[in-house]
């Protein structure tokens, strides 16, 4: 990794106090800047002293003093007594300040409301020949003496008297020559020694500004880094540790301090003549700059840390208060919201706890009676009479409740909600009568009718979860009754007992179907052994019949009956075989050999088995087919048998000198076969109830079949995984069978193919071998 | 030649009619009522062929097959009431020439008795096949005088038949649907829904077939075609 030589602690250390020394010069530029400004170094090249503040307040306390020592003068001639040893002193002092030889300022005192002009020094019994043509006026002071003059004393003071306070103007003039050496020759060189240091001043201003924000900015960028840690993670040092407003705080309380005492001394520094005060006052200036210097860079710079590494707000008092309160306000929560949670419990623990419940009902029962005999034996006749109240009240309660109890639930919720607003509404009216008791009584009812409510929203609550869990097949649940009352504890063992009942249901449910399973297998069974107990002597008989029929019988009557017979052995035969198919392909007793069929090569085969029975009954057969021949996935053997019961029932139904349409329409979803003929005679029954077994179009059942030839095809398609659909308009009869499209490209031999001269070769290559072992039709 | 037919039946009945059918056609009859019984005939007489019942007492005839399999190698049929697949295949597996099932067609008998003893008693002296004749059980295919004999009685074909047959019988076993069998024999792309090819085999299952709706020979495979059995399979 590489190194930052550039966030060494030196160089932070020394940029830091760089930028101390920076703010610091900045602030001394500043000052400089503020002063010269002021004295106008910017504005003219040449500006008067005379003009400047720094004058204006060197005589601003020679004014002051003049002003005093006259109002002092007033003072004394009202109250007619000499001076005393400190006025004594500060008349020296003035004397010795104003002192035409030794003061290059003149102060007029002139008294406008008299017209009176006097210079000051003639109070200070000063000899002042000094004209002041040349000079500058660099202040005017206005004051007044008082607001009720004695007229005498003021009269021998000169004055003419008038209504009103005394008027004073001061009148400060300053020689520019300045011959002598005084406060203004002094602060004159100074004012012009300042000067000279004007542009540096600026000048120096700039640059400190400039280099201490480059400084800043580096500093604030190098805070939180270190040399040879990855530049991500951010450092943080003690200071950085403390809560942000915390320390915002103690940053903030030097901060102020510097600043008032910056001002302090700022306002000192204009008021102070001293030349030691003066670099005393100048050094606190400088040390309170330095220090608000640097508590502003130390709390910036660490502001930056904290910025990045994201601790700014984190790292406070009141995001650490706020933290906690949520944590109890969540982990309160959390406790409440355990409470809802719904409960398990098996049925040992609710009757341990129904046992404990009990024992405690009777311990305080006991402790009740026991009081009340202590009472009844203690208090003799109120005892007693106490004693009579509760039981009669206990009596009433219990029958009303009882009487409660009795109600519906609709009558009691009714009832309840109604008492509640009744309550209420009393307790609202109270309050004009009970004042803050009936406020507390209201509230304090609503708060249980709340705490109720509450108990009745998780009872509902525990109900639901548990009835969702029974719901959901967890027949073993056991719902918590304990914590519930009324309704709802009912309805919670109601669903605790649900098992029982469903154990019962399915019991029941399972027997049946056992039962109905055993009986469906016996009857296949039976139905088998029985047409094989058929099938010997019929045998037998249709042998015999035709044996009859060869020999030479007497009577046209008999050949007759013979021909009966014969008949009837044949279709019986036909019968029973019917009637086992059909029962084999209801109960799915028959394999299925499922291999992709080809739908028109099947309705090609069918209709050529049946061409010459088609023929006979004078129907013409039409097979449409798509352009693309479907292919299915189904047993074709099967459905062979399916076709043979639909056209044999065509064969024998179907009205002569008609069309029998076979029609495949395919898409990638679905093959739909359709087998469409009319019918001969009229079909004034359901299609539905056609297909039920032995159920035939022809209700004198005379003609041969057994009625099942549509039950079987129907049996058959669906064991296959197809759909039978049959429809009857008006002596239209139409069958359909819905098998699902396969997707599947057919050998070419299938399909049709221009085949090569050579027949054998092209005949092999046509070929499909058949599956080895495949029981096609043996 | 007379020849002796077994049959063995446990119901009386069947097996009197039976007999008098068979003898009719001259053919001289022994009657057996269980297993048992047929197998001690076949070791007292020479047997040319037996029709044996599946569901008889004492022994069954799928026993007894199994046990005259180990003596002789006469053509036995089944009769039985079963008409399983299953049944059937177990039959033929163990031995069984044919099945007849019941309640059967007396004429479908003696042809089936027919075909059994003309193969039986033909096959072993035939004269050599000619070297362009095919034939498959008991069907000739004589591809120089344009005949075909089933049972060594011959078989009057239509030249399209003829042409079906061939074509079938020269590639046994294997399965053509009859837009193949359609481009094969009239040489010509075949129409939809055509059902030409269906309605000629037919009439030629009617003609070489003792059972034509449960062919022997020429076998239909639902939805795919049709095809002539192999010989092994027979």
């Amino acid at each position: 990794m590489r190194q930052r030589w550039y966030y060494g602690f030196a160089v932070k250390a020394a940029a830091f106090l760089l930028l101390i020394a920076l703010l610091v010069g900045a602030g001394v530029g500043a000052a400089g800047v503020v002063f010269c400004g002021e004295a106008g170094f910017y504005t003219s090249n040449q500006p008067i002293f005379a003009d400047s503040r720094q004058a204006r307040l060197v005589c601003q306390e020679y004014v002051n003093m003049a002003g005093g020592y006259l109002i002092d003068m007033f003072d004394r001639q009202l109250d007619g007594r000499g001076t005393t040893l400190a006025e004594e002193n500060d008349l020296n002092s003035l004397r010795q300040r104003l002192d035409p030889e030794n003061s290059n300022l003149k102060i007029v005192v002139e008294f406008p409301q008299n017209e009176v002009r006097r210079d000051f020094t003639d109070f200070l019994a000063l000899q002042d020949t000094r004209k002041t043509e040349d000079w500058e006026l660099i202040w005017t002071y206005y004051m007044c003496y008082g607001d009720d003059w004695n007229e005498q004393e003021l009269r021998d003071l000169g004055f003419e008297l008038s209504r009103g306070p005394l008027e004073i103007m001061l009148y400060c003039y300053l020689d520019p020559m300045m011959p002598a050496v005084d406060e203004f020759a002094h602060a004159q060189h100074k004012f012009v020694e300042m000067g000279r240091y004007a542009y540096p001043a600026l000048a120096g201003l700039i640059l400190c500004t400039l280099l201490g924000i480059a400084d800043w900015v580096f500093l604030m960028c190098a805070m939180g880094h270190r040399p040879d840690v990855d530049k991500d993670v951010i450092a943080l040092r003690f200071i950085d540790k403390i809560p942000y407003d915390l320390f915002t705080g103690l940053c903030g309380i030097p901060f102020v301090l510097c600043i008032v005492l910056l001002n302090e001394f700022w306002i000192s520094m204009n008021s102070s003549r001293n030349a030691g005060v003066m670099d005393l006052i100048i050094a606190g200036e400088l040390a309170s700059a330095v220090g608000m210097a640097i508590v502003l860079i130390v709390f910036t710079l660490s502001t930056a840390t904290r910025f990045k590494s994201r601790t700014l707000l984190r790292n406070t008092i009141v995001w650490r208060a706020c933290a906690w309160c949520w944590g109890v306000v969540t982990k309160g929560a959390g406790k409440v919201t355990a409470r809802f949670q719904p409960r398990e419990i098996s049925p040992e623990e609710q009757e341990q706890k129904q046992e404990q419940r009990a024992e405690t009902m009777n311990r305080w029962n006991e402790r009740a009676h026991g009081a009340m005999g202590w009472l009844r034996g203690a208090g003799g006749v109120i005892g007693n009479t106490i004693g009579r109240l509760w039981s009669t009240l206990r009596v009433f309660g219990a029958k009303l409740g009882k009487l409660f109890n009795g109600f519906g639930l609709t009558i009691k919720g009714q009832l309840l909600l109604f008492g509640i607003v009744a309550a209420d509404l009393f307790l609202f009216m109270m309050i004009y009568e009970l004042e803050s008791i009936g406020v507390i009584l209201l509230i304090a009812f609503n708060m249980a009718v709340y705490l109720g409510y509450l108990s009745c929203l998780r009872q509902m609550y525990w109900l639901n979860e548990g009835a969702k869990k029974i719901a959901a097949g967890d027949l073993n649940y056991r719902i918590d009754t304990d914590m519930m009352k009324w309704e709802f504890k009912e309805h919670g063992e109601t669903l605790n007992t649900i098992r029982a009942g469903i154990d019962k249901a399915v019991d029941e449910r399972m027997k049946a179907v056992e039962e109905s399973v055993k009986s469906e297998r016996m009857k296949n069974e039976l139905l088998a052994n029985v047409s094989h107990d058929i099938k010997t002597p019929l045998t037998s008989i249709i042998n015999y019949v035709d044996l009859l029929k060869k020999e030479e019988v007497q009577g046209e009557k008999a050949n007759e009956y013979i021909a009966v017979l014969d008949r009837q052995s044949i279709r019986l035969k036909k019968l029973l075989e019917d009637l086992l198919e059909a029962s084999k392909a209801s109960t799915g007793n028959i394999a299925v050999n499922a291999a992709p069929t080809s739908v028109g090569e099947l309705l090609r085969q069918v209709t050529g088995e049946y061409a010459e029975k088609l023929a006979a009954a004078g129907l013409e057969p039409i097979i449409t087919l798509p352009g693309k021949e479907a292919t299915i996935y189904a047993d074709g053997r099967l459905l062979w048998r399916v076709f043979d019961n639909l056209m044999a029932n065509i064969v024998k139904y179907a009205m002569p000198q008609t069309r029998v349409y076979l029609d495949l329409r395919s898409d990638a979803k679905m093959t739909v076969i359709a087998v469409k003929n009319v019918s001969r005679e009229r079909l004034n029954i359901a299609a539905d109830e056609l297909m039920e077994r032995f159920v035939r179009g022809d209700a004198s059942r005379s003609t041969e079949g057994s009625g099942l030839g549509l039950s079987i095809a129907q049996s058959l398609t669906e064991l296959m995984g197809g759909e039978f659909g049959l429809t009857i308009d008006g002596d239209l009869f139409k069958v359909t069978l819905t098998f699902p499209t396969m997707q599947y490209e057919p050998p070419a031999s299938q399909t049709g193919f221009e085949t090569s001269a050579g027949e054998e070769d092209g005949a092999v290559q046509n070929g499909i071998e058949t599956v080895e072992g495949e029981i096609v039709s043996l | 030649m007379t020849y002796n037919l077994l049959i063995c039946d446990d119901d009386r009945d069947i097996v009197e009619a039976l007999r008098i059918y068979l003898s009719a056609e001259g053919y001289n009859i022994f009657a057996a009522y269980t297993g048992q019984e047929a197998l001690d005939i076949v070791e007292r007489e020479t047997i040319h062929l037996a029709l044996m019942d599946i569901m008889m007492p004492v022994m069954d005839g799928i026993a007894a097959t199994v046990k005259l399999r180990e003596r002789v190698n006469i053509p036995i049929i089944l009769l039985t009431a079963k008409s399983e697949d299953t049944d059937k295949v177990l039959g033929l597996t163990i031995g069984a020439d044919d099945y007849v099932t019941k309640p059967f067609n007396p004429v479908e008998v003696v042809a089936r008795v027919k075909s059994q003893l003309r193969r039986y008693t033909l096959l072993g002296s035939m004269p050599e096949p000619k070297a362009r004749a095919v034939s498959i059980g008991g069907v000739t295919l004589d591809d120089d005088g344009k005949t075909v004999t089933v049972d060594g009685d011959p078989v009057a074909l239509t030249p399209i038949e003829y042409s079906i047959l061939r074509l079938l019988m020269k590639n046994a076993g294997r399965v053509y649907s009859s837009a193949a069998i359609y481009e094969n024999v009239w040489k010509e792309s075949a129409l939809g829904g055509d059902s030409t090819v269906a309605v000629h085999i037919r009439h030629l299952r009617e003609k070489i077939e003792i059972s034509p709706a449960e062919p022997r020979y020429l076998k239909v495979v639902w939805g795919q075609g049709y095809k002539f059995e192999k010989g092994e399979n027979l």
